[in-house]
């Protein structure tokens, strides 16, 4: 399989630096790359954000994951909106925000390129960053992190590691577009899943909506904390996990990408998890 | 004429589906070169605007239609007139 590609963006330096990490392999991505990710780069106080393999593919795989250090736990947080879509074709697995900035900074990135921006004030109107339909803004305003004007996490930790980094915003736009070898057969697949959306016993609410979700509810706002590692490390929405811890439609899932996970290393997750956890401790 | 028109913009939940039928329907996955387009007003988060491209004709409309959850387009296909 593919080694995991990850941003490194080191804010202190203000450089960014593609790595290919076949070593995160086996923790397929969301939460369990990411507490792997954070264990790699402790020392920056790092945030990181990263999707697993079915975000930008597939129904309810719409989450983005956050893992940080607050208080001296580490904390996993799950964003809605549009971001786990962008930063699939951006052609990522996770972003890692290290260090901090000098200087209150807006971060403009497509694809590989970063940019470092100065001038900003918080709430500055940052709308001609990035490509429209293809980006998302997750911006501090009045102390709030919002994702595209809507989107936010309850709990206020990324908030803190924002301010703390001097990190204003972040505009992602992802560019790519990837070929699928077997439409016929990922299409049946889709709509297989899309069918189940009445078993996440939300309604159809009318809100803006996560990316590859039709329901619209009123809990996406408000992003997720803590749950199922498998279903967190494909980032899928936690009212989903019916659906996304079903070994079989996950298989069936990786299977179409070209993911060749095995029974074993996927039942592994969990394990492999809370020993990277522990070796944080 | 195959046509598909933004029948109910403000009813747009800005979900992709369509981008990802779109694209589905072009053996691709991604957002670049989708000839649906959700654009996000960031200042008021709950509002989207739909953009088309003209080649989106080329595609099965009726598909697209359906994939809404919304409602916001209407579209026939020239084999359906």
């Amino acid at each position: 399989m593919r080694p995991k590609k990850i941003l490194f963006i080191d804010l202190s330096k203000r450089e960014a630096e593609v790595r290919l990490l076949p070593e995160l392999v086996p923790y397929v991505g969301g939460v369990a790359m990411g507490v792997k990710l954070y264990n790699l780069y402790q020392d920056f106080d790092s945030v990181v954000v990263s999707i697993g393999p079915l975000n930008g593919y597939f129904p309810f795989a719409s989450k983005t994951s956050f893992v940080l250090e607050n208080d001296g736990m580490i904390e996993d947080l799950y964003l809605g909106g549009s971001l786990s879509f962008r930063l699939a074709f951006s052609g990522f697995d996770g972003l890692v925000l290290a260090g901090a900035c000098d200087a209150e900074t807006v971060l403009d990135i497509v694809d590989e390129e970063v940019k470092f921006l100065d001038g900003f004030s918080a709430g500055a109107d940052v709308s001609s960053l990035g490509l429209p339909g293809k980006r998302s803004i997750l911006q501090m305003d009045a102390g709030n992190l919002l994702l595209d004007g809507y989107f936010g996490l309850k709990s206020g930790f990324v908030e803190k590691k924002f301010i703390a980094k001097k990190v204003l915003g972040l505009c992602l736009t992802g560019t790519k577009t990837v070929d699928l070898p077997d439409v016929t057969k990922y299409t049946a697949l889709f709509n297989q899943i899309l069918g189940q959306a009445n078993t996440l016993g939300l309604d159809f609410g009318g809100r803006p909506s996560c990316s590859g979700c039709p329901l619209g509810c009123s809990e996406s706002r408000i992003g997720e904390m803590g749950g199922n590692i498998l279903v967190h490390s494909l980032v899928a929405c936690g009212y989903a996990e019916n659906i996304y811890s079903n070994l079989g439609t996950v298989f069936a899932c990786l299977d179409i990408l070209g993911y060749n996970y095995t029974h074993e290393e996927l039942e592994a997750l969990p394990d492999l998890f809370s020993k990277t956890i522990k070796e944080l401790a | 004429m195959s046509t598909l028109k933004i029948a109910h913009e403000n009813k747009c939940i800005g979900c992709e589906l369509c981008v990802m039928g779109c694209q589905r329907q072009l053996a691709r996955a991604g957002l670049a070169g989708s000839y649906i387009r959700i654009l996000r007003d960031i200042k008021e988060g709950d509002k989207f605007k739909v953009s088309l491209d003209p080649k989106v004709a080329e595609l099965k409309l009726k598909k697209l239609v359906e994939i809404c959850p919304r409602g916001v387009f209407e579209g026939q296909e020239a084999n359906e007139a």
